[in-house]
């Protein structure tokens, strides 16, 4: 019972931005803070007993799973490998999984995952209750709207990572998961474009640009979205520092978790509609390989981040000066996804998310009830190499406007 | 990866670009009827035609003057009933048709919002205009505004009586959030606590009235955005509920902006562009098109912006407009703040600009 809840806590903290203080509780974990904390550790000892040698082949460098005991492996999800029981065990996780997550664990021979992804569906709804409670019970109120808005997004993050872990777990095939990169590439660039449909505005096609440039922990990122068809452009840049994960130069890392500080800028002119928007932000974010919590989940990762920003206003309107509008902004974000191929040679990683940000392109998801402006957008976001150089990067999303584009994609750096 | 393509499809089913869309083309069919064979129109839609049997008509006044244009073929009645809900106590109607002044009788209605209007029309196009009897003079008036009644409907009563007690008022404006959901009942008991206030209440819906969907809010009060005159200021109401405004009416409100560009000119809605505590975001979806609309109020030079959604009150500016947020009415309030149920008073010229903007608290 300990074992369980330790191992439901490790998924819960997975969505934490403060998570590595959260999931390494030991000393040494803190000073080592790739390593799994003990409960993740014994999670993926536990897990790891059902496929213990792929496993240790697929952890790079020095892991503590290598050091997973080699106990009696029981193959809970032999009959996974029947195609109609999985999907089977698939309905069963995304109907009755719904509302009660880990259904799709549990019909797949899986109780004790099925019961840690109850205890974090449970823990997400219960963080959802006490952010929603709080901000119904407060008004709103101006002093901890930011507090209680952003423990109700982590609930409701955490409320999604168990359905999709469970849809994910469920349904992934027995012997083909992806492989996360454990160094980082010392570059990348991408060019592509995207079309905007947001019928408040003109523009519709846009060119991308963008380049992340690594030295050791550090990493630039400047970023630009250009018009082709209206005078809007969007300028961002953001210095990271990362605490732990892949870096360009060094041993690989255990996994493909990571844990950055970011602080950003942006710049976006709206020429044709009269004001520009300045924006400056730091943000914290963190991504988990779920590996860390069963081998059931091997593949697959989460991510969590959270920050604020502040944004300025300024309008231009011919022989009318006028004071720039100041507002602060409330970053959060949430997604779930999982490596394909080998994400540090020919493959790479898709993801679904939760962006809080109400600036941008994406902004805000518009509702048709009563529950409109709140809400940020969703989208998805797939990176793919097909040669250790080159890949392609498809990108949607759905806010208050709908976003679709493909980019090309050149790295360099170490490959596999 | 097909699941969650599936569940990207059912985001987008859920979410919409123009999630205000279908009110704002219902807009433009309030204030028009044919009731039999003759066809009713109220200039701008500023008054909703409830119901009609031929020579009898009941609306719902949207602003304190209002043209209401009859075309009466040969077969219709001629003796026309018109019974007016929310208009002013100082109701002064005029009739005209085929050349000349109509005469009219009118009464006034057990409430004193309500009056009843008997005019015989002549065959053709004749217009029945009312207003108060000041309605085109400039000068100095004052104005109620009051948002986010919502689920204290018990106990508006409260509000009223102190609007009434409120000298020189002319009307309330209100900016959303009359009912919890919107639906015919709750609209329908609103405007029975109504019969106590002695003002028209000219109002626009918040997101609290899109919980029955469709909304029937524009059924019973009319347009959603609609723009009137009255003692030479400029009134822009528009329906922000879906925390964006409709394409559609950017283009009406073009129009309202140069109408009111060398007036006075007050724009409310319910929920802000921007909210003064952003993390929170009690605003529009998008950053972007808060700054477009606040951008064309600027341009317009617009002088006062109104606000509800938000219950509580603030007072700053967007885009060197000042505004105010004002969610008084009882809905849940904003804790620690310190505010609690009020109302505004505001007092606008049409010469000289607003003048003033008061805060009344009922508790």
């Amino acid at each position: 019972m300990r074992a369980r809840a330790r191992g439901a806590c490790a998924l819960l903290v997975c969505s934490v931005v403060c998570l590595p203080a959260g999931a390494e509780p030991s000393a040494k974990a803190a000073a080592e803070p790739d390593a799994p904390g003990p409960g993740v550790q014994e999670a993926v000892a536990k897990d790891a007993s059902d496929d213990d040698r792929d496993v240790a082949e697929w952890q790079p460098g020095a892991s503590q799973v290598d050091n997973a005991p080699a106990a009696k492996p029981k193959d809970s999800r032999a009959d996974q490998t029947d195609p109609s029981v999985r999907a089977r065990n698939v309905a069963i996780a995304l109907g009755p999984g719904f509302l009660l997550h880990g259904s799709g664990q549990r019909a797949a021979g899986n109780p004790e995952a099925a019961h840690r992804l109850l205890a974090v569906q449970a823990t997400g709804l219960g963080l959802v209750v006490v952010g929603l409670g709080g901000l119904a019970a407060t008004g709103a109120s101006r002093y901890t709207a930011g507090p209680l808005a952003a423990t109700m997004i982590l609930g409701a993050g955490l409320f999604g990572t168990s359905y999709l872990s469970d849809i994910y777990a469920t349904a992934r095939p027995h012997d083909s998961v992806g492989r996360p990169a454990t160094n980082a590439p010392t570059s990348v660039s991408e060019v592509g474009h995207r079309y905007v449909y947001d019928p408040q505005f003109r523009y519709r096609q846009f060119l991308v640009q963008a380049f992340d440039a690594r030295v050791g922990r550090f990493t630039l990122s400047p970023q630009g979205w250009f018009a082709l068809d209206d005078e809007n452009a969007r300028i961002t840049a953001h210095l990271s520092y990362r605490f732990s994960g892949p870096l360009p130069s060094g041993p690989p890392a255990a996994d493909g978790s990571y844990w950055d500080l970011s602080l950003g800028a942006s710049h976006h002119r709206y020429d044709s509609d009269g004001f520009r928007i300045l924006g400056a932000e730091l943000l914290t974010r963190v991504r988990r390989d779920m590996l860390r919590y069963g081998s059931a989940y091997r593949g697959a990762f989460t991510e969590a981040a959270l920050g604020v920003g502040l944004l300025r206003t300024d309008y231009n309107i011919e022989g009318t000066p006028i004071d720039s509008d100041y507002s602060d902004l409330l970053l959060a974000e949430l997604a779930f996804g999982a490596y394909f191929g080998d994400a540090q040679g020919r493959g790479g990683e898709a993801r679904v998310y939760y962006d809080h940000r109400h600036d941008g392109y994406a902004s805000g998801l518009h509702l048709t009830g009563l529950g409109s402006g709140v809400a940020g957008h969703f989208g998805i976001d797939v990176r793919g190499y097909f040669t250790d150089t080159f890949g392609l990067r498809f990108d949607a999303q759905i806010g208050a406007s709908h976003i679709v584009g493909m980019s090309l994609l050149l790295r360099s750096g170490k490959s596999r | 990866m097909t699941r969650w393509l599936s569940l990207i499809c059912a985001l987008v089913l859920a979410g919409c670009v123009r999630p205000a869309e279908e009110r704002a083309e219902r807009d433009l069919e309030i204030g028009e009827a044919t009731i039999g064979t003759t066809s009713v129109r109220v200039s701008g839609g500023l008054a909703a035609i409830r119901r009609g049997t031929p020579g009898e008509i009941e609306l719902w006044q949207s602003a304190p003057a209002i043209d209401i244009h009859f075309q009466r073929p040969k077969d219709a009645p001629s003796q026309w009933t018109v019974r007016i809900k929310n208009t002013t106590p100082d109701l002064l109607a005029r009739a005209s048709g085929a050349g000349k002044s109509l005469s009219l009788t009118q009464s006034a209605g057990s409430v004193r919002t309500q009056a009843t209007l008997s005019v015989n029309l002549p065959v053709g196009e004749s217009t029945l205009s009312l207003a108060p009897a000041d309605a085109a003079d400039s000068g100095s008036f004052r104005f109620a505004v009051l948002s986010d009644v919502q689920e204290a409907i018990d106990d508006v009563q409260d509000i009223y009586r102190k609007m009434n007690a409120e000298p020189g008022l002319r009307f309330v404006l209100g900016a959303g959030d009359l009912t919890q959901q919107g639906t015919v009942s709750q609209l329908t008991r609103f405007e029975e606590e109504l019969r106590v206030l002695e003002l028209p209440y000219y109002t626009t819906l918040g997101n609290h009235e899109l919980g029955a969907g469709p909304p029937p809010f524009q059924d019973l009060y009319g347009r959603a955005n609609f723009s009137f005159e009255f003692k030479a200021v400029r009134f822009s109401m528009l329906d922000s509920a879906s925390a964006t405004i409709d394409p559609l009416v950017y283009g009406w409100l073009d129009d309202w902006l140069a109408d009111g560009r060398d007036q006075t000119h007050i724009v409310a809605m319910h929920i802000p562009p921007l909210d003064p505590i952003g993390v929170r975001n009690g605003a529009f979806a998008s950053r972007a098109e808060a700054a477009k609309l606040l951008s064309r109020l600027a341009k317009g030079r617009v002088d006062l912006t109104l606000y509800g959604h938000i219950h509580s009150y603030y007072d700053f500016d967007n885009a060197g407009i000042p505004a105010h947020i004002s969610g008084g009415g009882g809905a849940i309030p904003e804790r620690f703040d310190g505010i609690g149920r009020h109302f505004l008073v505001v007092e606008a010229d049409g010469a000289v600009g607003v003048k003033g903007v008061r805060v009344v608290r009922v508790d």
